[in-house]
């Protein structure tokens, strides 16, 4: 037999969830014959874990409320995508009419004229550290959990980093930025042929939008916003690529 | 559409998620709403192959977390809402045995308690729940034992005794 790792923490713990191979368990439970107080223990976490099953899993035992009738919310949500609109269409007034190219997402207009967004801040950052050799980033990708962490607690929203590797980019690591409004992180990644890709977060301001593409001499750069975080990929490509890029990213940050 | 019989078969388990969570109905039903609407307008953008219950799961999740909701109902604590919550016809027996077990529940910090709830009522297994948690696995068994460990020591202490100790 090959050397086995000892019975510890996590094999109870995954004991009393089911969630081992058959051979181990057959191992924690000879394991647990021998150790009385663990198994009384065992027993204990398996009857709360019945308990609250039981008591709990009845709350589903009641006919679906009406107002989540998909088809309810589906036209809650038209009523409000309406609202949404209209106050789209007098944003884009307020900009023709003052002749500002100022660049708004739906729900803030509050920006004074000329203040810098998080594409002018995201584009900054990607044309200072793009091209670094030495010290691309802050925290390297070894670091990675703890540059999520600590990132999510700067930014003030907590983050996942994306995991990019089926678009074909690593992760290089990251860094703090100055915001628009506070600090704000960059997230490098990298492909084989050395090309580079940035991620720019920074906390949300309880909007959504959809995606904003815009480009700038070669780089182009796909903004958008959801109520926790506001979202800008920035790389040489067009918007067909960022697209694609963003549906890995998006579906990790909800 | 076929889509939508897809989330309604999920949406009374995202609201049992949502109760024992909040404790609080109104603020249960509102995490709900919230959720699915977040969910029909981001339908095109879910990655294909991505299973619908675990996303939906994720998405509420994420909206309890960030304190984003629509309707904030400011709740502190009203206590349980037992009468409220259940579902009508069960003896007192069972809205008593409800009423512990949330008080239970209430006495674990949330992470813990969302770790609880998804594998032990709502069946994920760890690596959906790790992934609904955007934790890694080791992680979310830390989180279950801790949460094991604390249910052990209340199951262990009659209430009365419980009351001493605080005070």
């Amino acid at each position: 037999m090959q050397k086995t790792r000892p019975v510890g923490e996590d094999d109870l713990t995954a004991y009393v969830d089911g969630e081992m191979a058959e051979d181990r368990r057959a191992l924690v439970e000879k394991w647990l014959e021998d150790h009385p107080d663990a198994k009384r223990r065992v027993q204990q976490d398996i009857e709360i874990r019945d308990t609250l099953h039981d008591t709990l899993a009845p709350l589903a035992d009641v006919p679906l409320p009406e107002r989540f009738r998909v088809e309810n919310v589906r036209a809650s949500l038209r009523r409000e995508n309406l609202f949404g609109l209209r106050r789209m269409a007098a944003v884009v007034a307020l900009i023709a009419i003052g002749g500002a190219g100022g660049w708004f997402l739906r729900g803030n207009a509050t920006a004074p004229t000329g203040a810098p967004t998080e594409i002018d801040q995201a584009l900054a950052a990607y044309r200072v550290y793009v091209p670094e050799k030495l010290h691309p980033v802050e925290v390297s990708a070894d670091a990675r959990d703890h540059l999520g962490v600590w990132l999510g607690k700067r930014i003030g929203s907590p983050i996942s980093i994306p995991d990019l590797t089926s678009q074909g980019l690593e992760l290089v690591g990251g860094r703090l930025l100055p915001g628009t409004d506070g600090p704000a992180g960059q997230l490098m990644y990298q492909a084989a042929d050395g090309s580079r890709v940035t991620l720019y977060l920074e906390r949300g301001r309880g909007s959504e939008s959809a995606f904003v593409f815009s480009r700038k001499g070669k780089v182009g750069a796909l903004a958008w916003r959801s109520p926790e975080l506001n979202f800008v990929l920035a790389g040489e490509m067009g918007r067909e690529s960022l697209m694609r890029i963003a549906h890995v990213i998006y579906p990790v940050h909800l | 559409m076929k889509s939508d019989h897809e989330i309604e078969a999920c949406i009374l388990h995202l609201r049992r998620f949502a109760m024992a969570l909040t404790r609080n109905v109104d603020h249960a039903d509102d995490l709900v709403q919230d959720t699915v609407e977040r969910a029909l307008s981001r339908w095109t953008l879910r990655k294909p192959g991505l299973p619908l219950r675990p996303w939906l799961f994720a998405i509420l999740r994420n909206i309890h977390i960030s304190g984003h909701r629509k309707a904030v109902r400011m709740v502190t604590d009203h206590g349980v809402d037992v009468d409220h919550l259940h579902s009508g016809d069960a003896a007192a027996e069972g809205k008593m045995e409800l009423k512990q077990v949330l008080q239970m529940l209430s006495a674990l910090p949330d992470d813990q308690r969302m770790a609880i709830l998804l594998v032990s009522v709502e069946g994920f297994s760890y690596a959906e729940a790790s992934m609904i948690m955007e934790i890694p696995v080791g992680t979310l068994m830390s989180r279950l034992n801790r949460a094991r460990k604390k249910l052990r020591e209340l199951v262990e202490t009659p209430p009365a005794q419980r009351l001493r100790r605080v005070k």
